[in-house]
């Protein structure tokens, strides 16, 4: 044999094989027992044969230097992430942040509504309607003039309160957006977590650490920013990011400094484009002129149709005349307080069986005011169902994404379990091998020198 | 693709999801009988419907109107046939007074009998129909002749306003008679001369009672003409009343093929198809049944099972 190679060089490349292999075994456990941990990806333990041992020119036959082979290394835990799954997952799940938001948003409306049905507003417009002709019917009767203000009340009663629903749909939205825009909200603690990480982060990338679980749990955080607006991530290459959040051209934070700290970032910070997500469901439902906003403008519109109608037929004013609009419709107070002076009839003198006013009014039935009511139900509905579609469209992208992101960074139990039985055997290899190499230098050590002993 | 429990495991969650979903909706469509729950479900089709619940009130109302306007047109039938008997019982009393041969005493009596129609025809021109005096005009609340003074005043106290009645969208009629409208007026009202029948027959009365051969002549001849043309005059006004009955049985016979048409549409729109929605959740339940199934068979078996 060649001179400089230890006795012991076996055994020692047998002790890497068994460190390795033990390595193994541990990420596999460590896989194994992240299988159902959220946002866990999948480690695997880069293995390198060690760099050979140079062996002296002689060392084969015909005098050739060589390498010998040391064994094995583990160079590194690798994380098995694919970065564009996760901006197609990102991009997605804003999508469906946004829709999913505005079609819970649309549904409490489509419930205030009740439309169709015995207990909505068309109902009460038609109750109101009847009570009219009812009027002409018996124009000297007080008693169906006193049905008719109540009706009539009960309608003012039914928009105000589908007015009042709304206002409130919209209060929850705007505090919802509030809530998470300010101080303490899920942005902001969301930025400032992931800006202690990236300097943690940071620090292990100097030191040459693999901070797997730093990553791990970043990752999970801008997953959790990308749902509640649109997010845009720059490596700045030290293992430090920048986030730009919500279509806002300042960055939301950058490596471990969130830029919006500490002043909440105000609702102008959003301008158009909508910042996507959640907030931008927030903010489109809520803010003046959004969906909310004109849904309540469509009915006031109705209203004012309605109160100026029935003012301009009855000839005097049988709604406030002041209340045009949903939230102030009444009925007018010297009517509400004394029913029988509903007008009937312009004619001079009004005889009390004339009815001509009161069939000018219960004419109105079916008109402007009617229609726009009912075109109200169709828009409120044909934007529900359009967010639901959206919803279950982003819903599907989402999940395919998501297929794509676990087919990358998900453990399989299976897998797990055939890397288990690998690395068993090659554990079992390696310790055979030292034993061999253990029984041969017994010969040596031993046994060698004693002949005839 | 490289599959992952994980993944399987969101699938089947999702997927499971959407099928009770869809068990949740037959279900909901089969206990409430209708297919259309909320407007976005067919917002075109809620639209629709409160168009066609807004009809439908309105013709159920238009009925309404139609049976009340029928029974203010069989009063006033019934009174005018009433005073139609009157006139002729006046006509023949008339005839019979106009006679030479009577004396004095026996038209002085034909006379008072006369008086008494003439209260008994006020006493059907207050006819009322629930509180509603059929022929004051619009004045509705309080009766248009005087029947309790002594001596008798015919004064009208009605007017000649006349009262609609909306029978369907934007149909209207007219409903009362006006009885001191037109030449002659139908009872006319009290002033000598009108050439109501008020006036023709307090003119015979008078002529009965003075009894000088020129009144003798104008029951004759003037009354008996009075008398025609007043007769003439309530044939026109029941003939009227005719037709405007026979427009409300019109009316009516439309509103029911409207209101059926209308039910209809609103069916078609809002209630649920009970074969296709008991189909639709028995299918529902059973995909949701075979992905249970399945997902239980999967979600089983792994490498682990087989390793010893």
């Amino acid at each position: 044999m060649a001179a400089g190679i230890s006795t012991f060089f076996g055994l020692q490349t047998a002790l890497r094989g068994l460190q390795a292999q033990q390595a193994g075994l541990n990420v596999t456990a460590h896989n194994i027992a992240n299988a159902d941990t959220v946002g866990y990806t999948r480690q695997n333990a880069q293995l390198e044969a060690v760099t050979g041992l140079k062996l002296n020119a002689g060392a084969l036959a015909g005098g050739a230097g060589a390498f010998l082979g040391g064994g094995v290394d583990v160079t590194a835990y690798r994380r098995a992430r694919d970065a564009f799954a996760d901006l197609q997952y990102r991009t997605q799940s804003s999508v469906k942040g946004e829709s999913s938001t505005t079609a819970q948003t649309l549904e409490s409306v489509e419930l205030a509504l009740n439309e169709p049905g015995e207990n909505g507003i068309s109902t009460l417009l038609s109750r109101f309607w009847d009570s009219w002709q009812e009027v002409a019917n018996h124009p000297e009767d007080a008693a169906t003039k006193s049905a008719l203000v109540v009706n009539a009340k009960a309608l003012a009663d039914g928009i105000k309160a589908l007015d009042a629903q709304l206002a409130q749909i919209q209060a929850h939205a705007a505090d919802e957006f509030t809530a998470l825009t300010s101080v303490g909200g899920d942005i902001l603690a969301n930025a400032q977590t992931i800006a202690r990480l990236n300097a943690d982060i940071k620090d292990a990338v100097m030191a040459g650490r693999q901070p797997n679980e730093l990553l791990d749990e970043r990752d999970r955080l801008i997953d959790r920013l990308s749902e509640l607006g649109q997010v845009t991530v720059t490596e700045l290459g030290n293992g430090s990011i920048q986030i730009a959040f919500g279509n806002v051209s300042t960055p939301l934070l950058v490596d471990d400094e969130t830029a919006w700290a500490p002043t909440p970032p105000a609702t102008t910070l959003y301008p158009t484009p909508s910042p996507g997500g959640i907030i931008g469901a927030l903010q489109t439902l809520s803010q003046p002129g959004g969906t909310l906003d004109t849904y309540r403008g469509q009915l006031d519109a109705f209203v004012n149709q309605l109160v100026t109608d029935v003012n301009t037929a009855h000839g005097a004013p049988f709604f406030d005349a002041g209340g045009l609009t949903a939230s102030t419709i009444a009925v007018d107070a010297g009517i509400a307080a004394n029913p029988s002076t509903v007008r009937t009839t312009n004619v001079v003198g009004s005889p009390e069986g004339a009815n001509d006013v009161a069939l000018a009014v219960a004419a109105l039935r079916a008109g402007t005011a009617d229609r726009g009511y009912a075109g109200f139900v169709l828009k409120v509905g044909s934007e529900s169902r359009d967010a639901q579609r959206r919803t279950a469209a982003a819903e599907a992208v989402v999940a395919a994404a998501m297929d794509r992101r676990s087919a990358t960074s998900g453990v399989s139990l299976d897998e797990e379990m055939a890397n288990m039985m690998r690395f068993q055997r090659g554990y079992q290899a390696s310790a055979r091998t030292m034993s061999t190499l253990d029984e041969m230098l017994d010969v040596l050590i031993n046994r060698t020198g004693r002949v005839g002993l | 693709m490289r599959i992952t429990q994980e993944s399987m495991n969101r699938r089947l969650l999702g997927d499971l999801d959407r099928q009770l979903n869809r068990v949740d909706r037959a279900t909901r469509e089969m206990s409430s009988q209708r297919k259309l729950l909320r407007p976005s479900d067919d917002p075109v089709g809620a639209q629709r419907a409160v168009l066609t619940r807004t009809e439908l009130s309105s013709i159920d109302q238009y009925q309404v109107n139609i049976s009340q306007a029928r029974g203010f047109l069989n009063t006033t039938d019934d009174a005018l046939t009433e005073m139609m008997d009157i006139l002729h019982r006046a006509r023949e009393l008339t005839v019979q007074g106009a006679s030479d041969e009577k004396g004095d005493d026996a038209r002085k009596n034909i006379a008072l009998e006369i008086d008494q129609l003439v209260s008994a025809l006020k006493q059907a021109g207050n006819t009322s129909y629930g509180g509603v005096h059929v022929f004051a005009g619009t004045l509705t609340n309080s009766p248009p002749y005087d029947t309790t003074s002594s001596p008798p005043v015919d004064t009208y106290a009605g007017n000649d306003g006349i009262i609609a009645r909306e029978i369907g969208p934007g149909i209207s009629v007219q409903l009362n008679t006006l009885v001191d409208d037109g030449t002659p007026p139908l009872l006319g009202s009290g002033v000598p001369g009108d050439g109501g029948l008020i006036d023709t027959l307090r003119r015979i009365s008078e002529h009965l009672k003075s009894g000088t051969v020129a009144d003798r002549n104008a029951l004759r001849t003037t009354d008996l003409q009075a008398l025609e043309g007043n007769l003439d005059a309530f044939n026109k006004a029941r003939a009227v009343v005719g037709a405007t009955s026979n427009r409300l049985d019109a009316a009516d016979a439309r509103l029911a093929a409207a209101e059926t048409a209308a039910t209809e549409l609103l069916s078609d729109t809002e209630d649920v198809d009970l074969a296709e929605a008991t189909l639709e959740l028995s299918t529902a339940q059973s995909v949701y049944e075979a992905a249970l199934k399945s997902g239980a068979l999967i979600i089983q078996r792994s490498l682990l099972d087989f390793l010893s």
